[in-house]
C-alpha cells in the first residue's frame, strides 16, 4: 500500500483510501467486539457467583458494630488482585505471547474480574445494578462514537484527565481518613466525569494508533494489539459504571 | 541547531550540540525539581500550619454519634477538596493562552489550596507518623526519578502498564468502599505504593525524552511553561506515593 504511515490524515489515492477506511472499521469493530464479549463474561461469572453459594467462598459475613461487613477469605483476595497479574502479562509479554495466549490471558482476566466484582450484588438490588449497566452502556456509546468521529484532537485533554485521575485517587485516599458522605458524592461525581472522557479520548487514540501502524503490522499483530486497545477501553466501561453505580444504586435494605 | 529533533535518547548531533544539548537538558530537569520541591514545600507548610492551630476548625467540625466522634467537613473544606481539579483544568485546558506567569500563578495557587485539604491528616495521625512518612517518600521518589533519568532502557511499555494498573487499583478502591476490609486496604495501599514509585521513574523519563525531542522549537518562554506542567505531573506522583506510604506507616492518634 502506498500510504504513509505516520501522518494522521489519510494521503493517498482514492481507492487505497477505500480499503484502509474498510480496513479501519473492521479493526474498530474487532475491538468493540472483544470488549463487548469480555463485558459479558464478566457479567455472567458475577452473577453466577453471587446468585450460588460460591460467593460464600470469596466472601465471609461477620456481624458488626451497626450491621454486617464482609471479611474477604483468601480466595478473595486471589480473584481481587489476580486480574492485576494477568494485566502485568499482557503488557510484558504481548511481543512473546502468540495471539491464542494473549486471547486466553484476556478471557482469563474477564472471568476473575467477574469473580472480583460479584461483591456489589452484596450491597446493591439486581434491578438497580441492571439499570446502572444500562445507562453506562448508553453513556459510554455514545462518547466512544463522539471520541471516533470528532475531529477535534482530545490528546491535550487526555492528559488533563489522567492528571485529575491522579487527583481523584488523592481525595479518594483523603476521604478514606474523613468518612463524609458529601465527599463520596462528589467523587463519584466527578468519576462519572472523567471516565466518560477517558472513554473518547482512547477511542480516538485507538483509531489514531491504527491510522499509524496498519501499515507495517502483520493481521497476527493487529490481533493481538485489538486484544490490549480492548482491555483499555473494558477498564474505562468497568470504571464507569462503578461511578455510576456508587451514584444511582439502590442499596439492599 | 543541527540536532534531530525526532530521536528519543540517543543523540546524533556534533560533538559541540551535544554538550549544549547535555547542559540544557540538565538545567531544565533542575527547574522542574525546583518548582515541584517547592510546590511541595508550599503545601508541607499550609497543611501544618492549619493542620496544627484552630485553622482547622475553619475545615472540619466534630460531630457526635452513636459510634463515637467524628469530623464532618464544612462547605470550605468541599471547596478546597475541589478546587484542586479546577485548577489542573484551567492549566490543561488554558496551556496555550495562559502566559508563563499565570501558569505559575496557577501552580502556586494549586499547591496551596492543595495543602489545606491535606490538612486533615494532622486530624489522624500522629506528627512524628506524618514526617516519617514523608522522608521515606522523599527518598524512594529521589532514587525513582534519578533511575528514570539515567536508565537506558525503555520504559514506555511499562508506563502504559501501569495506567492500566491504575484503573484496577481505581476499581479495588471502589469496590473496598463497599466492603470496608482493612485487609485489603492493606494490599490496596502495597499496589499503589508499587505503581506510583513505578510511575515516577516513568514520568521522568517522559519529561526528559520530550525535551529532548523538542526542545529545538521551544522559546525560552515555552519551556519555561512547559517546565511547570511538568512539575505538576511529578508533585501529583509524589503527593499520591506519599498518601499510600502514610496509610501503609503512619501512626493513628489515639483520641
Amino acid at each position: 500500500m502506498a500510504f504513509i504511515p505516520n501522518t494522521r490524515e489519510f494521503q493517498g489515492s482514492q481507492s487505497d483510501a477505500i480499503a484502509f477506511d474498510a480496513g479501519l472499521r473492521a479493526y474498530m469493530l474487532r475491538v468493540y467486539n472483544w470488549m463487548a464479549s469480555g463485558l459479558a463474561l464478566t457479567g455472567i461469572v458475577a452473577i453466577l457467583i453471587a446468585n450460588s453459594s460460591a460467593i460464600d467462598y470469596l466472601y465471609r459475613p461477620v456481624a458488626v458494630y451497626g450491621g454486617t461487613s464482609y471479611q474477604i477469605t483468601g480466595l478473595g483476595y486471589l480473584a481481587i488482585f489476580a486480574p492485576l497479574g494477568f494485566v502485568l502479562l499482557l503488557s510484558f509479554g504481548i511481543n512473546r505471547l502468540s495471539t491464542a495466549a494473549a486471547q486466553a490471558v484476556f478471557w482469563a482476566y474477564c472471568a476473575v474480574m467477574g469473580a472480583s466484582l460479584t461483591s456489589i450484588f452484596l450491597v446493591y438490588t439486581d434491578t438497580s445494578i441492571a439499570r446502572t449497566f444500562f445507562i453506562t452502556a448508553g453513556t459510554f456509546a455514545a462518547m466512544s462514537l463522539y471520541g471516533y468521529t470528532t475531529k477535534t484532537d482530545l490528546t491535550k485533554m487526555g492528559s488533563f484527565l489522567m492528571m485529575a485521575v491522579l487527583g481523584l485517587i488523592i481525595a479518594m485516599l483523603v476521604n478514606m481518613v474523613v468518612h463524609s458522605q458529601g465527599m463520596d458524592l462528589l467523587i463519584s461525581v466527578i468519576g462519572v466525569l472523567v471516565f466518560t472522557g477517558l472513554t473518547a479520548f482512547r477511542t480516538q487514540r485507538i483509531r489514531n494508533n491504527y491510522i499509524s501502524f496498519a501499515a507495517s503490522a502483520s493481521p497476527d499483530l493487529a490481533a493481538k494489539r485489538s486484544v490490549l486497545d480492548a482491555l483499555g477501553l473494558y477498564l474505562s466501561f468497568v470504571n464507569l459504571f462503578l461511578m455510576m453505580l456508587r451514584l444511582t444504586g439502590g442499596r439492599r435494605g | 541547531m543541527a540536532f534531530i529533533p525526532d530521536t528519543r535518547g540517543s543523540y546524533q548531533g556534533a560533538y559541540v550540540d551535544a554538550s549544549v544539548i547535555d547542559a540544557g537538558l540538565r538545567a531544565y530537569m533542575l527547574r522542574v525539581y525546583n518548582w515541584m520541591a517547592s510546590g511541595l514545600a508550599l503545601t508541607g507548610l499550609i497543611a501544618t500550619w492549619i493542620g496544627n492551630t484552630s485553622a482547622i476548625n475553619l475545615f472540619y467540625h466534630p460531630v457526635v454519634t452513636e459510634a463515637g466522634t467524628r469530623l464532618a467537613p464544612t462547605g470550605l473544606a468541599y471547596l478546597v477538596m475541589f478546587a484542586p481539579l479546577g485548577f489542573v483544568m484551567v492549566l490543561s485546558f488554558g496551556v496555550q493562552r495562559l502566559s508563563t506567569t499565570a501558569a505559575q500563578a496557577l501552580f502556586w495557587a494549586f499547591c496551596a489550596t492543595m495543602g489545606a485539604s491535606l490538612a486533615n491528616i494532622f486530624l489522624v495521625y500522629t506528627g512524628a507518623s506524618i514526617a516519617n512518612a514523608f522522608f521515606i517518600t522523599a527518598g524512594t521518589f529521589a532514587a525513582m526519578s534519578i533511575y528514570g533519568y539515567t536508565t537506558k532502557t525503555d520504559l514506555t511499555r511499562f508506563g502504559s502498564f501501569l495506567i492500566m494498573a491504575l484503573f484496577g487499583l481505581i476499581i479495588a478502591m471502589v469496590v473496598n468502599m463497599f466492603l470496608h476490609s482493612s485487609g485489603m486496604q492493606f494490599v490496596i495501599s502495597v499496589a499503589g505504593v508499587l505503581i506510583f514509585v513505578g510511575l515516577t521513574a516513568y514520568d521522568t523519563q517522559r519529561i526528559k525524552a520530550d525535551f529532548i525531542s523538542y526542545a529545538s522549537s521551544y522559546s525560552p518562554d515555552v519551556a519555561a511553561k512547559r517546565g511547570v506542567y511538568d512539575a505538576l505531573s511529578l508533585y501529583l506522583n509524589f503527593i499520591n506515593l506519599f498518601m499510600m506510604i502514610l496509610r501503609l506507616t503512619g501512626n493513628q492518634r489515639q483520641n
